[in-house]
């Protein structure tokens, strides 16, 4: 059986892990009630199969990769957080390679965050997501826009 | 002459069926279905709200309504039309008129998450396509809430307090929340 690893330490706390979360439809932005921000609902950080998919910021660093490569204002809205949020609540990251991508350059700067076992029971995930959501930015044009708490 | 509209089955294939009332035809034209984008703001707020509203209906109800029917329509959501109107159903029973609009999120497998949430307060009801929920609460009560089962189980008069709980706190910070959806 292969073992589970939950967390690679090479990867910083201070790391930028990029996410990008499909809107739907393409035009919807969930807002804050009270301030009008844009928020980040929960469900968009969503474990899948092996992980939460994101981009690393130091192997995008040495593949040429820019946050622009990740960014498609059209249809997604791309989120960033450190590594160290998921860590605070159990979680971790792992360099996990897309070969699926078709930038290949883009897909080595793939990463998982990850909880201490598979498939997360819904409370560690949740604690995770809200670890995350904590200290969460997302990209407003050229800029960064802190939505979380 | 009246458009057909389309519907996904449970089966996953897209049917056609005629609308039950006018009211559906003015958004929902197969032939020429607006995508939501080419409206203008004012379309939204009122003549697409005022379309698809039924007398006495809860605006939280028209609004996901709204909202599901268009999150239904993207390829890959597998929200069947059935499971809208479920769903629409269950949030009539756990709100009132001045019920807060949630945030809604497809999981891509035929569920959906309703947030209501504000800073530190947040209400998460998941529902998958198995027909099990999940729901957590944060700043709304004095602890944190996890309940988990089959939605038949669901306490609702209980979810329907914590809605209610919310909607009050965040009335009274923004009476005017409803410009912001």
């Amino acid at each position: 059986m292969t073992e589970w690893i939950r967390d690679d330490p090479s990867v910083a706390d201070d790391a930028w892990l990029y996410r990008r979360i499909r809107r739907v439809p393409d035009h919807y932005v969930p807002r804050d009630p009270v301030t009008g921000q844009p928020i980040v609902t929960l469900a968009a950080l969503r474990y899948v199969n092996d992980g939460m998919s994101v981009y690393e910021s130091d192997a995008m660093n040495a593949n040429g990769i820019t946050s622009d490569d990740l960014h498609v204002p059209e249809t997604h809205t791309l989120a960033k957080f450190t590594a160290v949020r998921p860590r605070t609540a159990d979680g971790g990251v792992v360099r996990s390679h897309d070969p699926h991508d078709e930038i290949t350059a883009r897909g080595d700067c793939h990463a998982l965050v990850r909880s201490s076992a598979p498939p997360p029971d819904k409370i560690a995930w949740h604690r995770i997501r809200l670890a995350i959501r904590q200290e969460l930015l997302v990209r407003d044009g050229p800029s960064w826009l802190r939505v979380g708490e | 002459m009246t458009s057909s509209i389309a519907v996904r089955r449970s089966s996953g294939a897209v049917g056609y069926r005629y609308p039950i009332s006018a009211q559906e035809v003015d958004v929902h034209e197969v032939s020429g279905y607006r995508r939501p984008s080419a409206l203008s703001d004012e379309d939204r707020r009122t003549n697409v709200g005022a379309s698809l509203s039924r007398p006495g209906e809860k605006p939280i109800v028209t609004y996901t309504r709204r909202l599901l029917l268009e999150v239904g329509a993207v390829e890959g959501t597998g929200l069947t039309f059935e499971r809208i109107h479920l769903l629409c159903r269950l949030i009539d029973r756990i709100s009132t008129h001045e019920t807060i609009f949630p945030a809604i999120t497809p999981d891509f497998e035929g569920g959906i998450s309703l947030e209501w949430s504000s800073g530190a307060l947040l209400i998460e009801l998941s529902i998958e396509s198995n027909g099990t929920y999940a729901l957590f609460a944060e700043g709304v009560s004095s602890s944190s809430i996890h309940h988990e089962g089959d939605v038949h189980d669901m306490s609702l008069p209980s979810l329907k307090a914590l809605i209610a709980r919310f909607t009050d706190e965040i009335s009274t910070r923004n009476p005017d929340w409803r410009e912001h959806f």
